[in-house]
């Protein structure tokens, strides 16, 4: 990133303070379910073009955040998180050189995984399991991606 | 001799024991935190979360802010007068209320049953909102600092809301009656018959539970909490029943009731501090 450091963490902490607002702000009944949709959005991309400084330990952080705001047991969106986001690091020095149609598979395939594995844990735990709306965050964050990550691509390059 | 210590472990290994170590954190703290949410840690964080669920309120109040500063003064006397008119009305009711309450009063204390009929309360603003159906849960801007205490009732302007689940120094998290992991006890308006209504997470409709095939159930009854679990206090609107099937070979009836609560539109709610010997007294006499 040719960004200024400082810079770059101000406007990852911004982008993150305020899809975390999003997140919580009080939409309309099955809208609520895919709420969380701008923060996976923001911590795919941050973990893409940043993993320097946005890491497996920041998004363990608004993981747990994000499960507070939630009031569900901490680490249940903690933990999917990290492993998207490990993924994600270990990706980001190729996923400039892959095409489009193989990038949005991969959002597709991420976001599937992170819903599967918070389904997988509130299975375990003998929570209120998300219902079948969860999955359409799969479809929105897909749709959402594209226009999302070229908006931020042109922000920073500015 | 290397001029410069060498790295105990290179950078990709580094981010693999990283991502195990907090793995490991994360499941501990899963683990811990289970299904009650209320270990210190979830505690800490709940601190550190505030600010940004505060600076949910901030768009609403800074709308309606600009809303006052535009309002014409010609609307400020038309409303105005509406207000007066309204006034006008609800004097005349109250005048009519406080003669039926003082009317109970003196019945409950030939009865023996003398208390006071009111009860403290508290309004208070809906700050967040986890609109997930199944695990419905608002946060409000009253904590322990005001008095605020675990599973206090809640109620709205229109009937029972839900209950605090933890609490903050200036936070709640309620749980609202209509969430899968919640239940109150009721009783039917027109024959005093007992039962309990559980969430179903699909919104406003809850279910009664266990009332036999040959009670007496019909659409339009009205439930109002019944004051046995010792934490809703007796007579709130709770719902009306809205549908009533009997299916063959099942001893029970499926009730559906609608909840007089307006879930997705209240903004300001109402904390109860029910009187507990009040309420003892009310749930042994239904009891009896």
């Amino acid at each position: 990133m040719k960004q200024h450091p400082f810079k770059m963490r101000l406007l990852i902490y911004i982008s993150l303070f305020l899809t975390m607002v999003l997140a919580i702000l009080p939409w309309p009944k099955h809208i609520g379910a895919w709420q969380s949709v701008w923060l996976i959005i923001m911590v795919f991309y941050w973990s893409l073009n940043a993993p320097q400084i946005f890491s497996v330990g920041s998004a363990f952080i608004v993981g747990l955040l994000l499960d507070s705001l939630f009031g569900s047991p901490l680490g249940l969106h903690a933990i999917p998180l990290v492993m998207m986001c490990y993924i994600l690091c270990k990706i980001a020095p190729h996923f400039r050189f892959f095409s489009h149609v193989q990038k949005l598979t991969l959002i597709t395939l991420l976001t599937a995984s992170y819903v599967l594995l918070i389904t997988l844990l509130q299975n375990l735990l003998n929570i209120a399991i998300s219902s079948i709306f969860a999955w359409l965050l799969v479809v929105v964050t897909t749709l959402a991606w594209w226009p999302i990550s070229a908006c931020f691509s042109g922000f920073i390059k500015k | 001799m290397d001029r410069y210590p060498r790295r105990v472990f290179s950078k990709s290994y580094a981010l693999g024991l990283k991502t195990i170590f907090l793995l490991a954190l994360g499941s501990v703290l899963l683990i811990f935190d289970g299904s009650t949410c209320t270990s210190l840690p979830h505690r800490l964080l709940n601190w550190v979360a505030m600010p940004i669920q505060y600076s949910v309120a901030l768009p609403a109040e800074a709308a309606n802010w600009i809303h006052d500063r535009i309002h014409t003064q010609h609307h400020l006397l038309f409303e105005n007068n509406q207000l007066k008119e309204q006034l006008l009305l609800l004097q005349a009711k109250l005048q009519k209320l406080s003669a039926l309450q003082e009317e109970n009063n003196d019945l409950q204390a030939l009865l023996d049953a003398g208390d006071e009929i009111s009860t403290r309360v508290l309004a208070a603003k809906i700050l967040a909102i986890n609109a997930n159906p199944d695990d419905a849960q608002v946060v409000i801007n009253k904590g322990t600092d005001d008095g605020v205490y675990l599973n206090q009732p809640v109620v709205d302007q229109y009937g029972v809301f839900g209950q605090v689940i933890s609490i903050e120094a200036k936070l709640s998290r309620v749980l609202l009656i209509s969430s899968t992991n919640s239940a109150i006890p009721v009783v039917i308006v027109r024959n005093g018959l007992r039962s309990t209504l559980i969430g179903q997470g699909k919104g406003d409709t809850l279910s009664l539970i266990n009332v036999t095939e040959s009670s007496d159930v019909k659409v339009g009854d009205q439930l109002i909490s019944s004051g046995l679990g010792l934490c809703f206090p007796y007579g709130y609107p709770v719902a009306t029943v809205s549908r009533v099937e009997h299916i063959a070979g099942n001893r029970f009836l499926q009730i559906e009731a609608i909840l007089s609560a307006r879930l997705s539109s209240s903004r300001q709610l109402l904390l109860v501090w029910p009187k507990h010997s009040q309420m003892l007294k009310e749930a042994k006499k239904l009891a009896q």
